[in-house]
């Protein structure tokens, strides 16, 4: 084909055809299926409402067995199990303070109001003094 | 494309249309008003009659389905046509799974089929287009189709197709010159 420029030409056209009568059968039945479409009632939610919805009974199924872990010992023998718990799980002190609120390590707070005399006895009874000397 | 709404009259048949009393009525107005030029738009892109038709139909279906949750923050002609090209871009999709074909290689066959085709009526200048455009990228067949075929406006296009007006002219440019070279060729 000799050059071919498709502004210098006059336009050509797909060349697809459609069935005689298409476009008036292809209306009428997709309006008698409009009109057996269910109706639909909306109940003033939308899309963001189910999706809080779908939210919030996710963080209540997950909350319920934590709820369930977080509960307390209150015996004795619970209470030791779950110190030995602590003591052997390899968890450090300061994970643990992580753990805790602020009014909790208020609580456990002890007062080293030592005074002099008894650091120094503590120092100096104990072998490794120079350690803390030299480092 | 149908220009038939002023902005006020646009309000006023949505209105019509999200109505219960008025909806059947103002949705055959809109379907009769549509039908062609969305017929011819799905068509450029499927080819074949009866997969338009199906996507057709598919399209005013959803139109209906969601027309409730239109907003208005673009115009009704570019929401509906932006839903008729989903549903194409679909339907093409799947078909191009079910036969085990990339996009491109069932373009190719679809156009192939259109020599065979009872509703392609094309002579040979016209069946060498559509194979030109088909080895298109599939985002400057879309382009070219509804500048070319369709004779849609560059701000049309690009409220469809979410692209800015100038990468749709280069799109269209670089289209137009692969087409020439194609159609220039033996």
């Amino acid at each position: 084909m000799k050059d071919f420029k498709l502004d210098n030409r006059p336009k050509i056209t797909p060349g697809f055809t459609v069935p005689e009568d298409y476009f008036e059968s292809f209306s009428a039945q997709l309006m008698s299926q409009v009109r057996a479409e269910p109706k639909v009632f909306p109940l003033k939610t939308n899309k963001k409402t189910w999706f809080f919805a779908a939210a919030a009974l996710l963080i209540l199924a997950l909350t319920i067995p934590a709820i369930n872990e977080f509960q307390i010992a209150d015996s004795p023998s619970e209470m030791a199990a779950l110190e030995n718990y602590i003591a052997y799980s390899g968890i450090t002190d300061d994970q643990i303070v992580e753990l805790l609120e602020n009014e909790d390590i208020e609580k456990i707070k002890i007062d080293y109001s030592l005074d002099r005399a008894e650091i120094e006895d503590a120092l100096y009874s104990g072998p490794s003094i120079e350690n803390y000397l030299l480092n | 494309m149908p220009k038939f709404f002023a902005l006020v009259d646009e309000h006023e048949f949505i209105r019509q249309l999200l109505d219960p009393k008025t909806r059947n009525v103002a949705f055959e107005k809109l379907l009769r008003q549509y039908q062609r030029p969305l017929y011819n738009h799905i068509r450029n892109m499927v080819l074949d009659h009866d997969d338009a038709n199906d996507v057709l139909q598919n399209t005013f279906l959803k139109v209906f389905r969601y027309l409730s949750g239109f907003k208005g923050e673009s115009k009704l002609f570019s929401w509906i046509y932006r839903i008729a090209t989903n549903e194409a871009i679909s339907f093409l999709n799947q078909k191009s799974k079910r036969n085990g074909f990339t996009n491109l290689e069932q373009q190719a066959a679809l156009v192939a089929n259109l020599q065979t085709d009872t509703w392609f009526d094309g002579d040979q200048v016209q069946l060498k287009l559509q194979k030109a455009v088909s080895l298109l990228p599939e985002k400057q067949q879309l382009v070219f189709k509804m500048k070319y075929f369709q004779e849609m406006k560059y701000e049309e296009i690009s409220e469809i197709l979410g692209t800015s007006v100038g990468a749709l002219k280069a799109s269209f440019h670089h289209a137009v010159k692969k087409i020439e070279s194609f159609m220039t060729s033996d």
